[in-house]
C-alpha cells in the first residue's frame, strides 16, 4: 500500500504537465515524424490521405535533388559555424562583461547592469527588423555612421562575409546578455577569499582568472553553453528576417530552411524530414553535452 | 611602495573597465536609441539618408497615432490589444509555472521508476523544430475548438516553454533545504500542502525567472497568433505590430511602427529591471545542477 | 501569494472559457453574417469600407464581417483554416494563389458549363474579358471571381524628368543624366515579377507553348544579359526588395520606377501633381514591353455554407457592377476588370490600361508558381554576383523541371 502510494504522488505531480505535452508537442511531433515518410503536400491538407515513400524525402534531402535546390552539408556546416562562432562571442563577451561589472570598487555597475541586459528585454522580432533595417545599404545606420566616418559601407546582405558579419553582430547583439546575467550569477557563488589568496601568492590577473575564477564557473557555464547551443543553432528570427538567407540562400540554417519547404514551396513531407534530421542531429548533441556535463558534475 | 605601486594598477584597471563596459553598454543602446530617435521623428522617411540620433522635429505624435489607432481593424482600441496581451503573456506564465513547478518538484524531491527518462524526454522534445508539428497542432486545436482563442494559444506557448520551467525551477527546487520539508511532514503537513506553503517561497527567485520567460513567450509570439487567431477581439499588439509592416499597400510611417515597438518593449524592459537582482539568482540556482 | 495566483488563475480559466463560448455562439451556417479575409490598407482599405456600405444599403439584414491579415501571412492563413473546414467565406487575393488553393480543393467553383455546384451560371462571366476570364481559369471551370486587372507599368517624377521615355535606350540615358547625390535615375525592383516585362517583351519565354520549362534559351540568355546590364547602368539602383525603391520614389529621390497600380494611391498623395505614369518603353527591336497581367480576385471557401450561397453570389455581383467598380480606380486605383467602364483618358489607370493590352496573361497555373523562385535566383546570381547568364539559366531550368517532375510523380496514382 504505501509502495503504492510512494509512487502514484510523483505521478499527480508530473501528470498535468505531461498530458498537456503529450496532447501539444508530443502528438503533433508524432504525426510529424509520420509526415515525413509520405509526399505530404498542399492537396493532403483537407483531404489527408498522402501516400507513403519510404525514405525518398531523406534521399532528396542528404542526396541534393535537383527539386530542392539546397545542398544539405553546406547548409550544416554552416548552421555549425554559426552555432560555434556565436558562442564564443557570448559566452566570452558575457564572462569578461561580468568580470569587469564584478570588479571591486566599481561605481555605476547597476546602470551599466541595466544598460547592458536591454537587448535580452527586447522582442527578438523587433531586434531583427531593426537591425535588418540599420545594415540597409543607403539608409541604414551602420552605413551612416561608417559614413561619417569618412568609410564606405558595404552592400551588407550581397555578399556572404558581410551578410554573415551581419547577422552574427544581430545575434552577438541579442545573446551575450544571457551569458553576461549566468556569469554574474555563477561569480556570486564564488567566495573572494580564494581571489585574494591567489592575488597574495603574487598570481597575475590572467592566472587568476584561468586557474581559480573560471574553474569554478564551469559548473554554472556549461549548461547554460548547452542551453545556448540549442537555442543558437535553432535561431529562426534573426536568420530569417535579418539574414533572409542572402546571398543566394548561403545564410540560410537548417529550421529556416525547413520552413521555406512549406511556405511558399507547400512540401510539408520534405519539411518534416528536415525537421527529423534536426533533431537527430541535436539529440546527439544533447547526449554528448549531457555526458560531458556529468563527467564536469563529478570532478 | 608595493601598495602604491597596486594603488596605480588597480586605477588602471578600473579605468579599463569602465572604458570596456562603457563600449559594450554603447553597443547594447545604439540600435534602441535609433529606435526611439525615430519614434521622435515628426518627419519620419523609412530610408533616411544620414544618421540622426536625435531627430530635428521631435514629437510625440506616432505615439498618439499608435495609442489612437494602433490597427486598421475598426473598432479596435490599444488597450482591447493590451490587455489580450496581457491575458495571453498571463496565461502562458501561470500556465507554464504552474504546470512547471509540480513537475520539477516531482523531479527534484522523489525518486520513481523512469524519473530519469521522463526528466530527459521533456528536454527532447522541446529539440523537435516546430516547423513540422505547426499542421497537426492547428488540426488538432481545431478539433478541440480552442484553436481561435487565446487558451489555445497559451496551452501551445506553455508546452513550448515548459521545458526550461521545468528544468530552471528543479534546479532551484535541489537547492531549497530538505529539513525544512520534514519538518513540516513532521508538523502533519501533507505532499501538497508542504510544498505550497514550504517549498515555493523558498524558490521565488526561480519562479520569478521562469515566469518572465513564460510571459515574454506569450508577449511577444507573432506567426502562430497571426496563424491560429481569426476574431479581432482576440488580437494582441504583437499582432498589430507584424501587421504594420506586413502589408504591401500600407501607408503607415516608420515613425509609427518604432512607436509601437517602443510601447511593446516598455513593459518586458522594464520587468526585466526589476527583477534584474532576481534573475541574477534564479539563473545560478538553475545552472547549478543542470 | 499563492492566494493571489490561485485567485488570476481562476480569472483566467473563466476568461478563456468565456472566449470559447463567444467563439462558438457564432453559428456558422448563419446567413446574416459573411466573413470576407483580406490584406487591404490605406486606400484599398477605404475603398473595401464604401463596398461593404453599398452592399448594407442594398441588403440591411446582412453584416459583412471583414478581417485584415498581413500580405504575408493571408495565403498560408487561409490554406490551413479552410482546410481544417475553416476560414472565411470570401478571400480577397491574387489569382494564381487559385492554382495552390485549387489544387488543395479550398474553393468553390464560382461558374462551370458542366459543374452543378458552382456559384454562378456560365453566361454571368461574360462581363469579363476574354482574357480575364482565362485567368482565373483552371480546366473549364471559374475559380475566382476577378475584381481588378493589374500589370506594371512606368512611375516617373515631373521634376526630376520632364516627359517619359519611349524607348528602353532612351530610359537608360536619362536615367544617367538624372542621377546626382542622393537622387537616382532609375530605380529597379530585379525581381522577375517586375523585369519580366523586358524579359518577355524580348521575346523570352518560362514556358514553351505545351506548358514545359523553356527557360534556358538562346533568347533567355540574352535578355538577362540584357537585365544584368540594365541593373548596373548608371543611374540604376536595382535590388530585389519592394520596399527600397518605393522609398525611395514616394520620397523624391528617384525619378523612375516600375509599379503596379496598387501603388498609385501612395504615389499620388505623396508626389501631388508632380507623379507622372506612362507605357513602359519600347525594346531596342521596337517591341512592346510585355508585363505579366494578374487579376486580383475574390475566392470562395468550399466550406461555404448553403445558406450563405446567394448572399455570396449577390456580393461578388456587386462587386463587378460598373459603379463599383469605378468607385474601385476612383478610390483604390484599381484598373477595373469589367469591359466597358471607362476612365477617361486622363486618369492614369487608363496608361495601366494600355498596357494590359501588350501583357502576357498570368494564368492560374501550378507550373507557373515554380518558376518564380528560381528565377529571382538567376537574376540575382547573374546581377550581383557576375555568374554568366547562361549557367545560371541552365540551374534555374534544372531546378524548374525537378520541381515540376515531382509535381507530376504526386498526381499520378
Amino acid at each position: 500500500m504505501k509502495t503504492r502510494r510512494a509512487s502514484l504522488l510523483p505521478m499527480a505531480f508530473i501528470g498535468p504537465a505531461a498530458l498537456v505535452m503529450a496532447a501539444v508537442t508530443l502528438y503533433p511531433i508524432l504525426y510529424g515524424i509520420g509526415m515525413a515518410f509520405t509526399d505530404f503536400s498542399v492537396r493532403n491538407l483537407r483531404h489527408q490521405d498522402p501516400h507513403f515513400v519510404g525514405l525518398a524525402n531523406f534521399w532528396a534531402i542528404l542526396g541534393g535533388s535537383d527539386a530542392l535546390g539546397i545542398s544539405f552539408p553546406r547548409i550544416l556546416g554552416f548552421n555549425l559555424l554559426w552555432t560555434v562562432v556565436n558562442l564564443a562571442f557570448h559566452v566570452s563577451l558575457g564572462v569578461g562583461l561580468a568580470m569587469l561589472l564584478d570588479r571591486p570598487g566599481l561605481r555605476g555597475s547597476r546602470l551599466y547592469r541595466a544598460a547592458l541586459i536591454l537587448p535580452w528585454a527586447v522582442p527578438t522580432y523587433v531586434t531583427s527588423l531593426t537591425w535588418r533595417n540599420m545594415f540597409d545599404a543607403q539608409s541604414g545606420a551602420v552605413n551612416l555612421l561608417l559614413a561619417s566616418w569618412g568609410i564606405q559601407g558595404p552592400d551588407w546582405f550581397a555578399h556572404f562575409g558581410t551578410a554573415f558579419a551581419a547577422v552574427l553582430t544581430t545575434n552577438i547583439w541579442l545573446g551575450f546578455p544571457f551569458m553576461m546575467m549566468v556569469t554574474s550569477a555563477g561569480l556570486k557563488a564564488i567566495p573572494r577569499e580564494t581571489q585574494e589568496a591567489a592575488a597574495l601568492d603574487g598570481a597575475s590577473a590572467w592566472q587568476r582568472f584561468r586557474h581559480v575564477t573560471l574553474p569554478q564557473l564551469r559548473p554554472t557555464l556549461v549548461p547554460a553553453i548547452l542551453m545556448g547551443f540549442i537555442w543558437t543553432f535553432n535561431q529562426f528570427n534573426v536568420l530569417y528576417f535579418v539574414g533572409k538567407g542572402e546571398p543566394l540562400g548561403q545564410t540560410e540554417i537548417l529550421v529556416t530552411q525547413a520552413y521555406r519547404f512549406v511556405d511558399p514551396l507547400g512540401l510539408y513531407g520534405t519539411a518534416s524530414a528536415f525537421a527529423l534530421i534536426i533533431f537527430v542531429i541535436l539529440l546527439g548533441f544533447t547526449l554528448l553535452q549531457l555526458r560531458l556535463t556529468r563527467a564536469v558534475e563529478e570532478r | 611602495m608595493n601598495t602604491r605601486k597596486g594603488g596605480f594598477a588597480s586605477l588602471i584597471g578600473l579605468l579599463g573597465a569602465h572604458l570596456g563596459l562603457a563600449a559594450a553598454s554603447l553597443f547594447a543602446l545604439f540600435p534602441v536609441m535609433w529606435v526611439v530617435a525615430m519614434a521622435l521623428d515628426k518627419g519620419s522617411e523609412a530610408h533616411p539618408t544620414s544618421l540622426r540620433l536625435w531627430p530635428a522635429q521631435p514629437s510625440l505624435d506616432a505615439f498618439r497615432q499608435v495609442l489612437a489607432h494602433p490597427t486598421e481593424i475598426e473598432g479596435i482600441r490599444f488597450a482591447d490589444l493590451a490587455l489580450n496581451s496581457l491575458l495571453l503573456a498571463g496565461g502562458t506564465a501561470v500556465a507554464c509555472i504552474a504546470l512547471g513547478a509540480c513537475a520539477a518538484y516531482a523531479f527534484s524531491r522523489f525518486n520513481f521508476p523512469g524519473r530519469r527518462a521522463g526528466l530527459v524526454g521533456f528536454m527532447v522534445l522541446q529539440l523537435f523544430p516546430p516547423v513540422a508539428s505547426m499542421a497537426p497542432l492547428f488540426v488538432l486545436l481545431s478539433s478541440l475548438h480552442l484553436r481561435t482563442s487565446l487558451v489555445g494559444l497559451a496551452l501551445a506557448y506553455a508546452s513550448g516553454t515548459l521545458p526550461f520551467a521545468i528544468w530552471n525551477l528543479k534546479g532551484t527546487f535541489d537547492t531549497v533545504p530538505r529539513e525544512l520539508e520534514e519538518a513540516a511532514v513532521m508538523d502533519g503537513c501533507g505532499p501538497f500542502r508542504t510544498f505550497l506553503q514550504v517549498v515555493l517561497p523558498l524558490a521565488a527567485p526561480g519562479l520569478a525567472v521562469t515566469t518572465l520567460f513564460g510571459f515574454m513567450a506569450g508577449w511577444t509570439e507573432i506567426v502562430l497568433a497571426w496563424t491560429f487567431l481569426e476574431d479581432p477581439r482576440t488580437f494582441t499588439l504583437s499582432m498589430a505590430l507584424y501587421n504594420m509592416v506586413g502589408q504591401y499597400g500600407t501607408t503607415r510611417p516608420w515613425s509609427e511602427f518604432a512607436a509601437l515597438s517602443l510601447l511593446l518593449s516598455l513593459p518586458v524592459v522594464v520587468t526585466m529591471l526589476l527583477l534584474q537582482r532576481f534573475i541574477v539568482s534564479g539563473l545560478t540556482a538553475g545552472s547549478v545542477k543542470g | 501569494m499563492m492566494g493571489a495566483m490561485r485567485k488570476a488563475a481562476c480569472k483566467l480559466l473563466g476568461i478563456g472559457c468565456l472566449s470559447v463560448l463567444l467563439s462558438a455562439c457564432q453559428d456558422p451556417a448563419d446567413p446574416l453574417v459573411l466573413t470576407v479575409w483580406h490584406s487591404w490598407g490605406g486606400s484599398e482599405l477605404e475603398a473595401l469600407r464604401k463596398l461593404e456600405q453599398a452592399f448594407r444599403d442594398r441588403e440591411p439584414g446582412i453584416r459583412i464581417q471583414s478581417l485584415q491579415i498581413p500580405h504575408d501571412r493571408l495565403k498560408d492563413k487561409f490554406l490551413r483554416s479552410a482546410a481544417a473546414n475553416g476560414g472565411p467565406d470570401v478571400l480577397i487575393g491574387d489569382n494564381d494563389w487559385a492554382a495552390t488553393f485549387t489544387e488543395a480543393d479550398l474553393l468553390l467553383p464560382i461558374a462551370g458549363a458542366r459543374d452543378t455546384t458552382a456559384l454562378m451560371a456560365e453566361q454571368e462571366t461574360t462581363q469579363f474579358p476574354p482574357s480575364v476570364r482565362e485567368a482565373v481559369r483552371v480546366g473549364d471551370r471559374m475559380v475566382a471571381w476577378p475584381e481588378s486587372v493589374e500589370a506594371v507599368a512606368l512611375y516617373y517624377n515631373r521634376k526630376l524628368i520632364s516627359r517619359p521615355p519611349a524607348t528602353t535606350a532612351r530610359m537608360f540615358a536619362d536615367a544617367a543624366v538624372i542621377d546626382r547625390d542622393d537622387v537616382r535615375g532609375l530605380v529597379l525592383n530585379t525581381a522577375f515579377y517586375f523585369v519580366s516585362p523586358f524579359y518577355l517583351g524580348g521575346g523570352a519565354k518560362v514556358l514553351d507553348d505545351r506548358g514545359n520549362p523553356a527557360i534556358d534559351t538562346g533568347t533567355g540568355r540574352r535578355m538577362l544579359g540584357w537585365i544584368r546590364d540594365a541593373a548596373r547602368a548608371p543611374g540604376v539602383l536595382a535590388t530585389q526588395e519592394y520596399g527600397k525603391p518605393d522609398a525611395l520614389f514616394k520620397a523624391g529621390k528617384a525619378a523612375m520606377i516600375v509599379n503596379g497600380p496598387w501603388a498609385l494611391a501612395d504615389y499620388r498623395s505623396k508626389l501631388g501633381p508632380d507623379l507622372g505614369v506612362a507605357v513602359l518603353p519600347r525594346l531596342g527591336t521596337g517591341k512592346p514591353a510585355a508585363p505579366w497581367v494578374g487579376v486580383k480576385c475574390m475566392m470562395v471557401n468550399a466550406n461555404l455554407p448553403i445558406g450563405r450561397r446567394s448572399t455570396t453570389a449577390k456580393f461578388l455581383r456587386l462587386v463587378a457592377e460598373p459603379a463599383m467598380q469605378r468607385m474601385l480606380a476612383e478610390t483604390a486605383g484599381h484598373v477595373p476588370a469589367v469591359r466597358g467602364v471607362a476612365l477617361g483618358s486622363d486618369s492614369p489607370l487608363e496608361v495601366f490600361q494600355r498596357q494590359i493590352t501588350t501583357g502576357t496573361p498570368k494564368r492560374v497555373d501550378p507550373r507557373l508558381g515554380v518558376v518564380w523562385e528560381p528565377m529571382d535566383r538567376a537574376i540575382q546570381e547573374a546581377v550581383v554576383h557576375g555568374i554568366p547568364a547562361a549557367e545560371a539559366l541552365k540551374r534555374a531550368q534544372a531546378t524548374i523541371v525537378a520541381r515540376l517532375a515531382a509535381m507530376t510523380a504526386q498526381e499520378a496514382p
